[in-house]
């Protein structure tokens, strides 16, 4: 898909729009107000452009030179702790870590609605089986456990050990499921 | 003096006294593991059971569990990658790639080592220094807190890695951020994209856990093994940990110190002093290249800095009923409702009392330390378990370290949305603690900002404290390059 | 006609008739008189429907707190005075001052008895200055009650050598550094008001960032005073007053300064008013204090069922065992739902013209 550094230019950007929005945003605010977003956007959105224009520069040489190879200089500390060059060398193609990555991002945001709408304690049950056993492939039996075991968390640990219930969602708040 | 010292300590064993202590920890444990649910809330869901016992057992019960709270907090941003406390986020850039490379063992071993070192500098600090720290804290006033705030901010080319452009913008973007909410000065909201979910903010452990535990699972799903990636055998375990914190004698005192020193000063909150703490042990090394990978100095700053805050802190608000942090602001109240007038006669009628706090934090920080010995060894095997089974209880988690504070299904979105942030900046390799710094100090420094201008006019940047820090702040811009410098002559 | 062996001649069906009609006028009567008393409600229907629920206080701010101290205090000792006994807990929403909560119940939540919530009382204050993102009404909301009254004092340190209120108005008068948070806060607006209305020549401070921050300000003499409820000077910042006294409580609000030695020189804000508009300022504003820590549910609630629950309110307020732990803690001063109510009215019914004056005293950024 895209390389590392067309990624970067592609996220450079977002910055960017987002500093001109912030700038835009406070340009009727009485001057007080106005200080601190705009000495700060004004600077930030400086440096932000002429990093876009840096890796604009690189991406455009990439793509002229054919180079294929992303960026191999590991930068230990702006990685993060993903160590992501560990994991590169074992050897996962990048088509199927596209597609697990996609895969866990579905799931990511699926637990975001399934939380919202059922609550912690249904929500945990449900999601926790559906992704055990549809998506890992786990054993039915051990799906099954995990997903039990998370439902007794919430409600051991909230509803009866703190007494503050963790609410039951959007849906479960209209519908009075408990 | 020596007396009260010593009638201090007996005081903590008295049975229903120690008793309750035990309790507190043991709550503390559970409750500082979770996500969100934090010293804080728990120090108020337990304070009216507080009300009830007597003022010595009360104060066993809530130090006991406040010392705890932060010490477990690290245990879940080593093992998972997210954050236990706010306070504990630090930790998770080098604990959790130790914990992939088999090294979780050694990464506990050093947080909770250096805990307890921290913590009792933390309360020997508190002990020592009451007798002279009224003028000291209240020679700190809005133009010092501006100071500090922008010293907070030159730290960031620490925490930047390779590339410092990268890092300050990343901040920059942090500071932008703060200023999400109602303005201060005029009570206007800003960006607050019409919902009064954000008149206070874009929350401050929303963002922590989306940006940090988010990308880590995608991790553990995408490479399809456990969190620990290879076995390391004995190099890896515990007592490595607990060996490298007398190792690296250095960097845990005087994390310990910034902690304590940090905690001290009212208003500027531990979230702050696990960044500098890091930023310094990375500043003070002189091979930083494996930083972020998994260099065991990187757990033991944090680890040192965030358990000393709470001896820190106790200091303002037993000398004069000053808390410094919202948690100081619930023990004040305990305080007040047991009778007990913060102040001169906390030093003198009830320095016993004093002390006594002094010990219920140390002792509690031993046992807590004692009963996690016993328990890391079977807590770092779970980095061995098959990544997918622990994916549903983390994400679990990290949504529910979101949620609690402020029961909000927004804040559930905004980790979500700063965990879609955080992988990208993972992949293009951007850093991500200076957008947290950023987002810390942003409100800080707008803030103090303004009163000090209101009260001063701009003469308040001459004020003598705070052109020290400011030159501080200088001196750790260009710390690298004064010590190439010096080092060449 | 002949039905089953009963004759109805012409006298019985008039009887029948007339009994019948008596009887149904009776009833109707009856039942009108019953629902023109709004308290009475069917205890055993109540207690059917409160039996094995949970019953929520959804509290505006974060645990620890009055408001949410007074809220578990309520929570522990309400249930045995609602039919059915249901299980009363306290639900921690924080946001926006306790604006977030209150918009939450009065239409988010199920309106069926089983949501009350506490919020910031100054929040009517700010509906009746039409502030942006107050999506309820209080006239509307249905009161239960409230249990606290706060009196909003300003006092200056000792050290600025200033002892009467005299001393910071007029001509001579010197000016004074308050803190204050931001506009619309409580310690913010109090000391605006008493500004606009007194003429004390306070300069507020403005971006503290609570009141704690505030009472660090003036201990370390950064700003000369502040304006908060008396209840937190006698309770939170009790450390202006004892061992030493390095506060002096120049004005407080109300009518009457009440009996207190740390209220030595105070003044009561309505007595030296000079003029009765700036009376009624003070009045307008002091209103909301004096319906402090109150409990709502919302208006789409059944009404037999927010009579149960003002009903066991009022029970619980004055059950022995909550007053002597809430006494414990600080001064009760119930108020019933009728009572809250009418004060939120005559509040919310406040004449255009002084809520333009209040607008214009509140917002007034500059400087004596």
């Amino acid at each position: 898909m895209l390389s590392r550094k067309k990624v970067e230019v592609l996220f450079s950007v977002g910055i960017v729009c987002f500093l001109v929005w912030a700038i835009w945003e406070a340009r009727q605010w009485p001057a007080p107000s106005k200080l601190f977003p705009w000495s700060l956007g004004f600077t930030v959105l400086t440096l932000a452009l002429v990093h876009l224009a840096l890796g604009l520069r690189a991406a455009l040489k990439e793509s002229s030179v054919g180079n294929l190879a992303g960026n191999t200089s590991e930068d230990a500390l702006g990685t993060g702790s993903t160590g992501r060059s560990d994991s590169e060398s074992l050897l996962l193609s990048p088509e199927i870590a596209r597609q697990r990555t996609i895969v866990i991002c579905c799931w990511i945001v699926a637990f975001f609605i399934g939380i919202s709408l059922l609550g912690f304690k249904l929500g945990s049950l449900f999601l926790t089986f559906g992704f055990l056993k549809f998506t890992a492939k786990e054993r039915w039996t051990i799906s099954a456990a995990i997903a039990v075991a998370n439902y007794l968390f919430f409600w051991i640990v909230f509803d009866i050990a703190l007494r503050t219930p963790l609410g039951s969602g959007l849906l479960g708040d209209y519908f009075g499921i408990n | 003096m020596l007396d009260a010292f010593c009638s201090g300590f007996l005081q903590v064993f008295a049975f229903s006294t120690f008793s309750l202590l035990l309790v507190g920890i043991l709550i503390g444990f559970v409750v500082g593991i979770l996500p969100g649910i934090g010293g804080v809330v728990t120090l108020a869901l337990m304070l009216p059971f507080a009300f009830e016992m007597r003022p010595i057992d009360a104060f066993a019960f809530l130090l006991g569990m406040l010392s705890v709270t932060s010490t477990t907090g690290d245990i879940t941003s080593i093992i998972f990658g997210i954050p236990g406390e706010s306070i504990s986020a630090a930790l998770i850039l080098d604990g959790h790639p130790m914990a992939k490379q088999g090294e979780a063992g050694r990464a506990l071993g050093a947080a909770l080592m250096s805990s307890l070192v921290g913590a009792i500098i933390g309360a020997f600090v508190l002990a020592a220094s009451i007798p002279i720290v009224a003028p000291l804290v209240l020679t700190f006033k809005s133009p010092e807190f501006f100071a500090l705030a922008l010293l907070g901010i030159t730290f960031v080319a620490s925490l930047s890695g390779e590339s410092k452009l990268k890092g300050m913008i990343a901040a920059g973007v942090g500071l932008v951020l703060s200023l999400v909410g109602l303005d201060p000065q005029s009570g206007m909201p800003r960006y607050t994209l019409g919902m009064a979910t954000l008149w206070d903010g874009v929350g401050l452990v929303p963002v922590t856990v989306g940006l940090f535990a988010i990308p880590e699972i995608v991790d553990l799903w995408m490479k399809g093994t456990s969190i620990a990636e290879k076995r390391i055998g004995k190099l890896g375990g515990v007592w490595q940990g607990v060996r490298d914190t007398f190792t690296y004698w250095g960097v845990t005192v005087r994390c310990s110190l910034i902690g304590t020193f940090i905690g001290i000063i009212p208003g500027l909150g531990a979230g702050v002093s696990q960044w500098m703490a890091y930023a310094h042990a990375v500043q003070s090394a002189s091979d930083k290249s494996r930083f972020g990978a998994g260099d065991v100095r990187g757990v033991l700053g944090p680890g040192a800095a965030n358990n000393s805050g709470l001896g820190g802190s106790l200091v303002p608000t037993i000398a004069f009923g000053v808390p410094g942090t919202v948690v100081m602001a619930l023990l004040l109240g305990a305080f007040l409702i047991k009778g007990l007038v913060p102040g001169p006669s906390m030093l003198t009628k009830h320095l016993d009392l004093t002390f006594a706090f002094v010990w219920f934090i140390v002792i509690s920080n031993i046992i807590t330390v004692m009963l996690c010995f016993l328990l890391l060894e079977p807590l770092a095997k779970i980095t061995y378990v098959r990544g997918s089974l622990l994916i549903p209880g983390i994400l679990l988690l990290v949504y529910l370290g979101a949620y609690a504070e402020s029961k909000s299904t927004f804040d559930m979105g905004v980790t979500l949305l700063f965990g879609l942030i955080g992988l990208v900046m993972v992949y293009v390799e951007w850093p991500r603690p200076p957008l947290i710094l950023g987002l810390v100090l942003g409100a800080l420094i707008e803030r103090n900002f303004f009163i000090s201008y209101e009260i001063h006019a701009l003469g308040f940047l001459l004020k003598p404290i705070v052109l020290l820090i400011l030159l501080i702040g200088v001196g750790v811009l260009f710390y690298d390059k004064l010590r190439n410098y010096l080092a060449h002559d | 006609m002949r039905k089953n062996g009963i004759k109805f001649g012409l006298v019985e069906r008039v009887v029948l008739g007339t009994t019948l009609a008596l009887g149904i006028w009776i009833i109707g009567s009856g039942s009108s008189a019953c629902a023109a008393q709004a308290r009475a409600f069917d205890e055993k229907a109540a207690a059917e429907f409160y039996r094995g629920k949970t019953v929520t206080i959804v509290v505006g701010f974060a645990p620890g707190g009055g408001y949410d101290i007074s809220a578990r205090l309520i929570a522990k000792h309400m249930p045995k005075h609602i039919p059915g006994n249901p299980s009363v807990i306290v639900d921690n929403r924080p946001g926006a001052g306790s604006l977030v909560a209150a918009n939450l119940v009065y239409k988010g939540l199920r309106a069926d008895g089983t949501y009350i919530v506490t919020f910031n009382s100054q929040m009517i204050m700010q509906q009746l200055l039409s502030q942006q993102g107050i999506e309820f009404d209080g006239r509307l909301f249905n009161w239960l009650g409230s249990v606290s009254s706060s009196q909003s004092a300003c006092g200056v340190h000792s050290e600025t050598g200033i002892t009467h209120v005299k001393q910071v108005m007029g001509p001579n008068g010197k000016v004074v550094n308050m803190g204050g948070e931001s506009p619309g806060s409580g310690i913010t607006d109090t000391a605006a008001v008493i500004r606009a209305a007194l003429g004390t020549k306070f300069k507020i401070i403005y971006g503290y960032a609570g009141s704690r921050p505030v009472a660090n300000a003036v201990l370390s003499r950064e700003i000369d005073g502040m304006c908060i409820s008396w209840e937190s000077f006698t309770s939170d910042l009790k450390m202006f007053f004892e061992p030493k006294k390095i506060l002096n409580v120049l004005v407080i609000f109300g009518s009457e300064v009440p009996k207190h030695p740390w209220l030595e020189n105070a003044q009561a804000a309505e007595a030296i008013a000079p003029n009765n508009d700036a009376r009624t300022l003070l009045q307008l504003v002091y209103a909301p204090g004096k319906i402090s820590f109150p409990y709502a549910v919302a208006p789409a609630v059944p009404p037999d069922r927010v009579a149960t629950l003002r009903t066991a309110f009022d029970k619980t307020v004055v059950d022995p065992a909550f007053v002597a732990e809430y006494e414990k803690y600080r001064e009760l001063v119930p108020r019933n739902g009728e009572e809250v109510g009418e004060i939120v009215r005559a509040l919310l019914a406040t004449k255009l013209n002084f809520v333009a004056d209040l607008k214009e005293a509140l917002k007034q950024r500059v400087g004596p």
